[in-house]
């Protein structure tokens, strides 16, 4: 309550300087929306006769957003979302302002797994990514879950994005995020490729399909014997996660990271690595 | 938003089969047979048994609502009309997803979500059975959407497999179309 009357208090403050039309019309185009996003944003602004303050504030978060080389069309389809769903503009600014957090913190992420940047910083690929590790913060995993999911060896862009949305998959069956973490990061430890994790997202929400209830089906995929068609964990993954003190830290496939950027150290053998020097916060 | 009334109809139905009919008076169902016969143009008919009739209108109530229910399930599996499924001849690049909703009362109900950029709605086609349903070609990947019942109020899809929170309070259901 205190923080939507705070909230409400600001995008008043806004309203004394109002800034003209057509400077809002150039501005969500020059904010990396795709161009349907920015003639859909115009329409439904109006529609809902958002206050041009109220809009030009989000537009900064958004442009904000851009400058940091954060891909923003995450952020117009909230936007659009939230105009959609007739969500007040107090709650807007407030989902507004924890994605940009969350994807900010994504790309963080992402940027620590490149072994070298790219012009501007720029991951390839990595919209995708980013997309995902928000989504499994939606569905209800911490950042800190995330962080040891990943670890500290370095994983690929593509990897990322299909391990997040396993995550958030599982996650919100619902399964407790402290019985995801240690299975997903064990994948990648042991050299899980994409198209192998997506197989095991696609397992999994077949038995939900099914009508397995979510926890049953996780907790069978961990545990139960059988061929790779019928279950696309490995065994040594089950034997590593069934060993007295977890899953292993390292293992094929993985890669340490190191140098400026690093997002921590490679821990050493036996339960989940140690986090001591993320960048990202919390 | 309310996503609770076919739910509350598969209760309602299994309460009926399963509670004790209570004895009607005999007035009570002479008032019931005369209205019938007054709205629907029932031949009159000659005045039923004294027992009989005690447990005709509870329990025929509930045998017409199992049967309607048992007929609309059948009908929904033999026709695959479970929300989200993938549905006929893939198109190019896409795949062809068919959503439905069994809403009756609803006036008109729309589709939206990440496919449209949330900023489009797509409606459905209502059959006599009260179920609504269109069939949008998707390329793989995940979506979020919803159902917009009667242009106002934003419904997640009852059947879907999964659903995740909006960022806004409420929660959107989770398509995921795998790559062809």
């Amino acid at each position: 309550m205190k923080t939507a009357l705070l909230a409400l208090l600001a995008l008043a403050a806004l309203v004394v300087n109002t800034p003209a039309p057509a400077q809002l019309a150039s501005g969500w185009s020059d904010s990396g929306l795709t161009a349907p996003q920015v003639t859909a944003l115009g329409q439904a602004l109006g529609q809902r006769n958002v206050p041009d303050a109220v809009q030009q504030h989000w537009m900064q978060q958004v442009q904000d957003l851009h400058a940091q080389g954060v891909p923003t069309d995450l952020v117009g389809a909230r936007l659009l979302e939230g105009l959609a769903k007739n969500v007040p503009a107090p709650l807007i600014n407030q989902a507004l302002t924890t994605l940009s957090q969350d994807l900010v913190w994504a790309q963080k992420l992402v940027r620590a797994h490149r072994r070298s940047p790219g012009p501007g910083g720029a991951v390839p690929g990595s919209g995708q990514a980013l997309a995902q590790l928000e989504a499994a913060l939606r569905a209800g995993l911490s950042r800190a879950d995330l962080e040891q999911v990943y670890g500290t060896t370095r994983v690929p862009v593509g990897r990322i994005a299909a391990i997040a949305r396993l995550a958030a998959d599982v996650v919100a069956t619902p399964v407790a995020p402290s019985s995801v973490v240690a299975p997903l990061h064990e994948m990648l430890a042991q050299g899980f490729t994409t198209e192998r994790i997506n197989a095991v997202d696609g397992h999994f929400m077949a038995a939900l399909a099914a009508g397995e209830p979510g926890p049953a089906a996780w907790a069978r995929l961990l545990t139960s014997q059988g061929p790779a068609e019928r279950n696309p964990l490995s065994t040594d993954l089950r034997r590593s996660l069934s060993a007295p003190g977890g899953a292993p830290f390292g293992g094929a496939g993985a890669e340490p990271m190191g140098g400026p950027g690093a997002m921590g150290r490679p821990g050493g053998a036996g339960g989940m690595p140690a986090m001591p020097m993320s960048p990202m916060g919390h | 938003m309310n996503d609770t009334d076919d739910r509350s109809e598969q209760e309602i139905a299994a309460f009926l089969a399963r509670a004790r009919p209570l004895p009607p008076s005999p007035e009570f169902v002479s008032k019931v047979e005369a209205r019938l016969r007054a709205r629907v143009g029932v031949p009159t008919r000659a005045p039923m048994p004294p027992a009989r009739p005690r447990m005709l209108v509870p329990m025929a109530l509930a045998a017409t609502v199992a049967l309607a229910l048992g007929v609309g399930i059948g009908f929904m599996a033999a026709m695959g009309l479970h929300s989200g499924r993938r549905a006929g001849v893939p198109r190019a690049g896409t795949e062809p997803v068919r959503f439905t909703l069994v809403r009756p009362a609803a006036r008109a109900v729309a589709l939206t979500g990440d496919f449209t950029n949330w900023a489009g709605a797509i409606p459905l086609r209502r059959s006599r059975q009260g179920v609504w349903s269109v069939t949008v070609p998707l390329k793989p990947g995940q979506y979020e959407y919803a159902f917009v019942i009667n242009g106002k109020a934003f419904v997640p899809d009852p059947h879907a497999v999964e659903s995740r929170p909006d960022g806004f309070g409420h929660r959107n259901a989770v398509l995921t179309v795998p790559t062809i």
